[in-house]
């Protein structure tokens, strides 16, 4: 029988370190997708989920907490990937800033520019615990799940969700720029 | 008085209670202004979803295994608590077990039988992949011989359950420096030995029904020694350590191009080999016609494995052995028999077939004879000789009565 979450959080409190490794064999998969979804490198990816699990490592769930372990895994993953793509954001937007030499090449931006940069753009821009909501329920939590990773009431969860959305679809069609029908696809 | 933006969000998500999902419902039904809100926030909600959807990763991008990710994580938790360990990066490709996986997995022997006589043998019984994957990665600089080492079938099963992770033991990166060629009818023997580099020989009383020349291959890999015992472990193989010497150790592997002369085969069938995963080369190949007096007989230089320095290689050599079967001491004892930069060791699991030493155009051979095939491969008997004479490896296999190889081998000039 496959032990619960909750039972091997509890071994790992009590210094297993097998159980450690199956939480890791459990969700590494899903972590990684979701810190890929925001980063869009293989490589920071791999390097923010391993972070994640480092931290349950070194500091295990509170008595109390551990029967949300995925929830906790993925805001943990969640943040450090957003902070990441703001970061990158930012590192990108300084590299154009004192590249005055080089003209920007409205061609070569729109081909950097697909639809993937588009997405992390919009998402950059939101505030962060929209952005968080948006990839926490995208992986599939439930509403309680999202309450408990975000600290919030189950019942706002709704309310935070459609505000999301609708931000994250005004800052989408912004980051498609002038295209008018940018909002189209958008109703597929 | 109008359902708010939350509760009909929650509402779409299923994430109501009875009661309250009732009410909403009920309400939908007479209210059209909710109705079409509700549209709006479904619309946006699909929208959303279609793009988060198209950030997910593909390709290369794919997490790794995630024991391969825990082998490394364990490295970074070693490496920050001070202890020395490999911190060498993963690269999603293939490992060396993979290459040795491919050339003999049924799928890729055809193509991989055409270019190393050495290694064929083992494609000509159709073992499964993880029969042989085990023991193919030793470091072997030249074949000067060949050395059979029985297997015990029922041990194999382990590594079969061990799946898709042993593939990827030694190694994640394999570079192709040389890819395989594709085979090229040649008129003569002048002509193949003029393409192959070597002093062709064929039999002074058969013709051949076809005589093809194919390129070689270079590949390259490097070892994670961290990564490799992670695999080793969680195949449940915590008994083999692999030593640490080979960590990082850079091997080279090359197989010179092979000349096949195939007899009474009839019309070679072209046949094009794709790896089943999408890595890696396709390869075009002849096939024979099946018949019963069909002998194709293979020659090449020998492939050579280039070690660096410093690498025990019959400590490799026993771990592999451990790996197929073997006991420790049975691995040891079997080691200390063989010279290992010069033997290649032919992995035979029991129930596939039995071996004997030859005497084979004047030099020590062996002659490898498979048992007739119950299901799923040729219901006769199968055989291939090996020997290695003036740094030329030879393979001669065929159907049938192994009596007619040596005659062939005893009158090759």
């Amino acid at each position: 029988m496959t032990a619960t979450d909750s039972l091997l959080l509890n071994r790992v409190r009590a210094g297993d370190p097998g159980s450690f490794d199956e939480l890791f064999l459990r969700y590494y998969g899903r972590i990684y997708d979701v810190v890929f979804r925001l980063t869009g490198d293989a490589a920071e990816a791999d390097d923010i989920a391993q972070e994640t699990f480092i931290r349950l490592y070194r500091q295990p769930l509170p008595p109390g907490r551990e029967h949300n372990v995925g929830g906790w895994l993925y805001r943990v993953a969640v943040n450090l990937g957003y902070n990441a793509l703001r970061a990158a954001r930012r590192r990108n937007t300084y590299e154009q800033a004192v590249d005055v030499a080089t003209p920007a090449d409205p061609e070569a931006m729109v081909t950097q520019h697909d639809e993937r940069d588009r997405v992390r753009a919009a998402l950059a821009e939101l505030p962060p615990q929209q952005a968080q909501l948006l990839m926490l329920r995208h992986a599939g939590l439930s509403y309680k799940e999202l309450a408990l990773a975000l600290d919030v009431a189950p019942t706002s969860i709704g309310t935070l969700l459609a505000r999301a959305e609708r931000a994250f679809e005004a800052r989408y069609r912004a980051t498609a720029g002038q295209d008018a029908t940018g909002g189209k696809d958008a109703h597929e | 008085m109008h359902t708010n933006e939350g509760t009909l969000r929650a509402y779409l998500d299923g994430e109501l209670e009875a009661q309250m999902c009732n009410a909403v419902a009920a309400h939908l039904r007479e209210c059209a202004a909710c109705r079409k809100q509700l549209d709006r926030l479904a619309s946006r909600a699909s929208a959303t979803s279609h793009y988060l959807q198209a950030l997910a990763p593909r390709g290369a991008d794919l997490p790794a295994p995630a024991p391969v990710a825990l082998s490394r994580l364990h490295a970074r938790l070693a490496q920050e608590s001070g202890r020395p360990v490999s911190s060498a990066p993963y690269r999603p490709i293939g490992g060396l077990l993979e290459m040795f996986k491919r050339m003999f997995n049924s799928r890729y022997r055809a193509a991989w039988a055409g270019l190393a006589a050495a290694l064929v043998i083992v494609s000509l019984f159709a073992f499964e992949p993880a029969r042989v994957a085990a023991s193919q990665f030793l470091g072997l600089f030249r074949v000067r011989k060949f050395a059979v080492v029985s297997i015990n079938p029922a041990n194999l099963k382990n590594l079969d359950q061990a799946g898709g992770q042993i593939d990827q033991l030694l190694s994640d990166s394999v570079t192709f420096v040389k890819q395989p060629g594709e085979p090229v009818a040649v008129a003569n023997a002048a002509e193949a030995s003029q393409k192959a580099g070597i002093a062709v020989r064929l039999p002074a009383s058969l013709k051949p029904s076809s005589l093809m020349v194919q390129d070689g291959v270079d590949a390259r890999l490097k070892v994670d020694l961290a990564r490799a015992q992670a695999i080793l472990d969680v195949a449940g193989r915590t008994d083999v350590k692999l030593p640490k010497a080979i960590d990082g150790a850079e091997v080279e592997f090359i197989v010179p191009p092979m000349v096949t002369a195939m007899f009474d085969c009839g019309e070679p069938r072209p046949m094009t080999v794709k790896p089943a995963d999408g890595q890696g080369p396709a390869v075009n190949v002849q096939m024979p016609q099946p018949s019963s007096n069909c002998v194709t007989l293979m020659q090449l230089a020998s492939p050579t494995v280039n070690t660096p320095p410093g690498v025990n290689i019959a400590q490799v050599g026993e771990m592999a052995l451990q790996l197929a079967g073997l006991t420790p001491a049975e691995a040891q004892h079997f080691s200390q028999a063989i010279d290992w930069s010069s033997t290649l060791v032919i992995p035979l699991p029991t129930d596939a077939g039995s071996f004997r030493d030859v005497t084979v155009d004047g030099v020590p051979g062996v002659l490898i004879e498979s048992n007739p095939r119950q299901s799923g491969g040729p219901r006769y008997s199968h055989y291939t000789l090996f020997w290695q004479k003036n740094d030329t490896v030879y393979a001669l296999s065929g159907t049938g009565d192994a009596t007619r190889a040596i005659e062939i081998a005893a009158s090759l000039k």
